[in-house]
C-alpha cells in the first residue's frame, strides 16, 4: 500500500467513525423520549453549511460558477 | 508508515466495528417503533450488511477476516456504512430526528467526497456534477427544515433529497475503491 492510499484510507475511516457517534447519540435521545429541538436542527444546518463550504473551497470558484450556470 | 501497514488488520477490525454499530443502530431504531414494515426493513438491511461484509472479507458473526481485504475494499466497506441509515427509513416516525440524521449523513458524505476530491479522484466533469448535487442537497435540506418549521409534511422534498444523497454515495463508493 502506498502512502497516498494509506492517507486516503485513514481519512475515510475518520469520516465514517465521525458520523457514527452523533447518529448513535441521536438514536439514544429518541429512545429516551427526548425531544429533538430547534437548536439541534440549527446545529445540523451549520454543519451542512460548513461541509458545503469546504467542498466549494476545495473544488474552486470556477467549478462552482460553472455548476451554478449549468444548473441555471 | 510501516506501522500502519503492519496494523492494517486492526484498522479493518475498526471498520468491522463500524459496520456492526450501524447494524446496532438499525436494530435500536426499529425497536422504538416495532411495526411489520420496520421489521421487514431491518431484515432487508441486515441481509445487505452481511452480504457486503462477507463479500469484502468480514463475517459479522464470526469476527474479522482480513486475508482478502485490500485497501480499496476496506474503503468500500466503510463507505457502505453510509448506505445503511437512509435505506432503513427508520426515523419516519420522528420528522425532526429524521431531518437531523439526514443533515449528519449529508455533511459526512460531503466531507468524504471532499477528501476524495483532494486525493484527485474526480474528473473536471464529475466535479461540476457533484457540485450541482451538493448544492441541491443543501437546498433541499433547507426546504425540508422550512416545511417542518411550518408544520407541513414534505414527502416530495424528502424523496428528492434521498435521490441526491444516493447519487453522492454512489460516487463515494465508486471512487473510494
Amino acid at each position: 500500500m502506498d502512502a497516498t492510499s494509506i492517507v486516503l484510507l485513514l481519512s475515510l475511516i475518520s469520516e465514517g467513525i465521525g458520523v457514527a457517534k452523533p447518529l448513535l447519540d441521536l438514536v439514544k435521545r429518541v429512545e429516551a423520549g427526548e425531544a429533538i429541538t430547534e437548536a439541534d436542527i440549527v446545529a445540523g444546518r451549520a454543519k451542512v453549511k460548513e461541509s458545503v463550504a469546504g467542498w466549494d473551497e476545495a473544488v474552486g470558484s470556477t467549478v462552482v460558477d460553472e455548476a451554478t450556470k449549468t444548473k441555471g | 508508515m510501516e506501522w500502519l501497514e503492519a496494523n492494517i488488520v486492526d484498522i479493518v477490525a475498526i471498520i468491522g466495528m463500524v459496520i456492526g454499530s450501524a447494524y446496532a443502530v438499525a436494530r435500536a431504531i426499529v425497536a422504538l417503533t416495532p411495526t411489520p414494515k420496520d421489521d421487514e426493513a431491518l431484515e432487508r438491511v441486515s441481509i445487505v450488511v452481511r452480504a457486503i461484509a462477507k463479500a469484502f472479507g468480514l463475517d459479522l458473526k464470526q469476527g474479522v477476516h482480513t486475508k482478502d481485504a485490500g485497501p480499496g475494499k476496506v474503503g468500500m466497506i466503510l463507505l457502505c456504512f453510509f448506505l445503511l441509515l437512509p435505506s432503513c427509513a427508520v426515523f419516519e416516525e420522528n420528522p425532526r430526528a429524521n431531518l437531523v440524521a439526514s443533515q449528519e449523513l449529508f455533511s459526512a458524505t460531503v466531507d468524504s467526497l471532499t477528501v476524495l476530491l483532494k486525493a484527485g479522484k474526480f474528473s473536471e466533469e464529475e466535479k461540476v456534477l457533484l457540485t450541482i448535487f451538493i448544492h441541491e442537497g443543501e437546498r433541499l435540506l433547507l426546504q425540508w427544515e422550512a416545511d417542518i418549521g411550518s408544520g407541513r409534511d414534505s414527502p416530495d422534498v424528502i424523496r428528492a433529497f434521498d435521490a441526491v444523497l444516493d447519487k453522492l454515495i454512489a460516487y463515494q463508493i465508486q471512487k473510494g475503491q
